[in-house]
């Protein structure tokens, strides 16, 4: 296991401008940008759009022959791959089948999911941290069980294998797998540990484009060193800001599109940079969803804010435009950030003709139904209704950095494992209503606050009057706090049949995760499905190979 | 907290905070080994951004920062604050901790930043808050405050626009300035939109970045968007002229023991600055274990449940 000495270590040589070989991949120093040849630089929009494969399930079943209880069961494995990020140089990822993005795994609400994930990754030489790369998956934005959450310290070493479990009751959303190993996600994440994980229901294919028109987009940026490897520079744990952007692992790409509306599903897998997302041509895009589903009333805007882990849904008219016509994603950027030359681009769209069966999906909606609370036999509120009178507690988080340490009110994880993992900042009950605070108290820098488990309901912010942004009218799971900014919201506690238990809260600069910006609650009895304990990690003593991937057919190279 | 953690920590203090009896006219030296912020002249972080909009637009102010005690309600804080300030017929307006200097900003982490007027002084300020001066007065839930003379920028936006109302609106949806500003004001023309601005330190690129957010919604070209003085009266600031990191005069007290304003050193002083700098990092470092060692000792094996505040569960039923 990588330990918090060895990180820190590495930092402090970063801090120093220090560069070095190490097992292959160079630090970069401080605050620098990819140190790429000429030809091995990416140009902007030379690329060619892609979109993850979408993974297949080993096996598909019935739980004890009951209609109503299907399951499916996929095989991931985390290794070492190649890709060719920038022109005429291939780079080494450590990525789930070996790929960045990873493999999509498109659910169905009601199907509930096992995913067995073996950690093929080197046992004595790391990627970009000397020793092993240990991995826990976290899926972002699914109520799973406290031991298949992707806690911090549920580490799964190289070698070893862990079924997580997936329950996929929540309403349809945008969810997606990724790293979450304490000290090193960062490192992980950047290493391409990440990938999609849509969640689909009746209501949702109601409602929005579906197939061909509804395409993930991935947003991440990096730096590469001459050879082409990952450069990683956190500046002095402070965060990690890339002069190259990739889309779905391609640099500033270009998609073929028709003249139709599309739905694009944007998260932000950065491991520091926000993004300010904008059309070239200042025409409006419709929010759709958030990170924890449909929004209620579809928002037009010109741009919005978005964070690491963020996701937002959106719609994209192309019906106006010409064939030939070019629009771009640009990126405005927000504040706290540290640009380089191309960082205010992010892809770019190319009109072609239309072809293939006429679109069944003709108009923008005003408003989008979820169907309402899942749970509501069990007490639940749909997370777009809960209003402040329905809280029982109120709690204010403040994320600050404070003598060189990054902190929750003043608290990091170390002493949450010198507690033996009890100490706690909440202990809400099932399905009680809480009203949460997140304030950034922590000077020049923002914060993603993610809260685990939970949806919630931006009911108020410091800023911007008061109230949320046009954007964040939807249920979130990740909290944009920037610049002394604080935001206010509900939430309900709505935890599985028997699932109670702890789940962490942190900051999802992933630098500041790991240096060591996070603590934890629990729903109920914090004693119940201890999350490493209860369904630890074991050695995998079936041979690899055992699970060979098969993706479903993709879409041609472009769209 | 780890050893390695804890021992950062505690050099990063105490550089700091040895920084921090520098002269305001000298720059801060940085030995082998400092942790160097990257993120100099951005607005990363809390280091001084590069500036060149000031004159008249970069005002002094003096504000007072205060960690209340862990129990306090900040709003009847600031209540006590402002009735305190009205006694002396003065008001105090909020603004964001990122004025304070870096290193104190990490020391203080204060929950509470208040501005007196312009034409304020640090006399002024002590008479609010500090129980050791003349005419001072203890204000309970006060457990830590600073009194510092900071930088602010003081600055208006102006473009002209059909109708300011709705311009001001679609900026205000985009939030761009939100963003960027955190709270700023705007004031209706007859054919022209006014966003005034009263805070830390702007980046040249960041007022860049504002101009393109206005001049976007006002379908015009960011050139378009003017940036003056808030005021054009008063004394401005020359950013040239000032030292790389200004501590300026500030005092670090807690409302149970107050210590008198830190001393200023010349520059020639840094290398008798620097030797008792070493002692005293030493000295803190042993201490630092010692008290690991202590607290290792005393610490029971189950830590609180229930750290964060809270209010009083007030179930509905």
């Amino acid at each position: 296991m990588t330990t918090r000495r060895e990180v820190l270590q590495l930092s402090a040589l970063g801090a120093l401008g220090l560069a070095r070989i190490n097992r292959g991949t160079r630090i970069v120093s401080s605050a620098t940008d990819s140190q790429l040849a000429t030809q091995n630089t990416p140009v902007p929009y030379a690329g060619i759009f892609r979109r993850p494969p979408e993974l297949k399930p080993y096996a598909t079943g019935l739980d004890g022959g009951d209609p109503a209880r299907p399951f499916a069961r996929f095989a991931l494995t985390q290794q070492l791959g190649q890709d060719h990020f920038v022109p005429g140089l291939s780079t080494t990822v450590a990525g789930y089948n070996g790929i960045f993005p990873g493999p999509t795994i498109r659910a169905s609400q009601g199907t509930r999911v096992e995913v067995r994930i073996r950690n093929g990754l080197p046992a004595a030489t790391g990627l970009l941290l000397p020793g092993g790369i240990d991995t826990a998956t976290h899926l972002h934005g699914s109520a799973s069980l406290p031991q298949y959450d992707g806690y911090a310290n549920d580490i799964t070493a190289p070698g070893f294998v862990k079924t997580y479990h997936y329950p996929n009751t929540q309403t349809a959303r945008t969810l997606w797998y990724h790293d979450h190993a304490h000290h090193i996600t960062a490192q992980n994440v950047y290493s391409g540990l990440a990938a999609f994980y849509p969640l689909t229901d009746r209501f949702e294919q109601a409602q929005l484009p579906q197939g061909e028109f509804d395409v993930p987009l991935m947003v991440s940026d990096a730096l590469f060193n001459a050879d082409g490897s990952l450069g990683f520079d956190d500046n002095d744990t402070k965060g990690l800001w890339g002069d190259i952007i990739l889309v779905n692992g391609v640099a500033w790409p270009t998609m073929r599109v028709k003249p139709r509306i599309y739905r694009f599903r944007v998260l932000i897998a950065s491991i520091s940079r926000s993004y300010r997302p904008t059309l070239s041509n200042g025409d409006p895009i419709y929010i759709v969803g958030t990170d924890a589903g449909m929004a209620p009333i579809v928002q037009a805007v010109p741009s919005w804010r978005q964070g690491t882990a963020e996701r937002y849904e959106i719609l994209i008219d192309f019906r106006k435009y010409k064939v030939g016509q070019t629009v771009e994603l640009r990126n405005l950027s927000n504040k706290n950030n540290i640009e380089f030359a191309n960082t205010n681009k992010i892809m770019r769209f190319q009109v072609v003709a239309d072809s293939g069966p006429a679109s069944t999906f003709t108009t923008i909606p005003t408003r989008l139904d979820n169907g309402g609370a899942v749970n509501a036999s069990r007490g639940g509120i749909d997370t777009m209704s809960l209003t402040p009178d329905m809280a029982v507690a109120k709690r204010e988080f403040k994320f600050e950095r404070k003598h060189g340490l990054w902190t929750v009110n003043g608290v990091t994880w170390d002493d949450v494992e010198a507690s033996g993992f009890t100490k706690l900042f909440a202990n809400p009950q099932p399905f009680d209503v809480e009203q949460w605070t997140i304030t950034n108290e922590s000077g020049g820098w923002f914060h993603p606050v993610h809260i685990h488990l939970v949806d919630g309901k931006i009911i108020a912010r410091n800023t911007n009057g008061g109230k949320p942004f046009a954007w964040e009218n939807g249920p979130k799971d990740t909290y944009y706090a920037g610049e002394n900014e604080s935001i206010t919201a509900l939430m309900q506690f709505d935890t599985q049949p028997n699932g109670e238990g702890k789940y962490m809260i942190h900051c999802h600069n992933l630098v500041h995760e790991d240096h060591d910006m996070m603590v934890q609650f629990s729903a109920g009895n914090p004693a119940s499905n201890d999350p490493v304990a209860s369904d630890p990690p074991v050695f995998d003593t079936t041979p690899v190979g055992s699970f060979p991937p098969e993706y479903l057919p993709g879409f041609p190279a472009g769209t | 907290m780890s050893h390695v953690s804890r021992m950062a920590s505690a050099v990063l203090l105490a550089l700091a905070l040895s920084g921090c009896t520098a002269s305001a006219t000298t720059s801060i030296p940085q030995p082998s080994g400092v942790v160097v912020a990257a993120e100099g002249g951005s607005d990363v972080g809390n280091d001084r951004p590069h500036v060149t909009y000031d004159g008249l637009m970069v005002r002094r102010r003096v504000v007072i920062a205060i960690q209340p005690t862990p129990d306090a309600d900040l709003m009847s804080l600031r209540k006590e604050m402002d009735k305190a300030a009205t006694s002396r017929h003065t008001t105090l307006s909020s603004i964001s901790p990122s004025v304070l200097d870096p290193a104190l900003l990490e020391h203080l982490a204060p929950e509470l930043t208040v501005a007196l007027p312009a034409g304020g002084t640090l006399a002024d300020a002590r008479k609010l808050i500090d129980p050791s001066s003349s005419e001072g007065r203890r204000i309970p839930e006060v457990e830590e405050y600073n009194v510092a003379s900071v930088l602010v920028h003081d600055l208006q936006f102006t473009v002209s626009s059909a109708n300011p109302a709705v311009l001001a609106k679609a900026i205000a949806r985009e939030g761009i300035l939100s963003d960027a500003l955190g709270s700023y004001s705007t004031t209706l023309g007859s054919r022209e939109l006014r966003i005034t601005y009263t805070g830390p330190l702007l980046s040249d690129d960041l007022v860049e970045s504002v101009r393109g957010g206005i001049a976007r919604r006002a379908d015009t070209q960011p050139g378009a968007v003017k940036v003056s003085p808030r005021s054009t009266t008063g004394v401005g600031v020359d950013m040239a002229m000032e030292p790389a990191l200004a501590p300026a005069v500030t005092e670090v007290s807690t409302a149970h023991n107050h210590s008198q304003g830190l001393p200023a050193v010349s520059g020639s002083s840094y290398s008798s600055l620097w030797a008792v700098s070493v002692i005293a990092l030493a000295a803190l470092l042993i201490l630092t274990l010692v008290l690991i060692k202590i607290r290792r000792f005393s610490q029971g094996p189950d830590e609180s449940v229930g750290q964060v505040r809270e209010d009083e569960r007030s179930r509905m039923h």
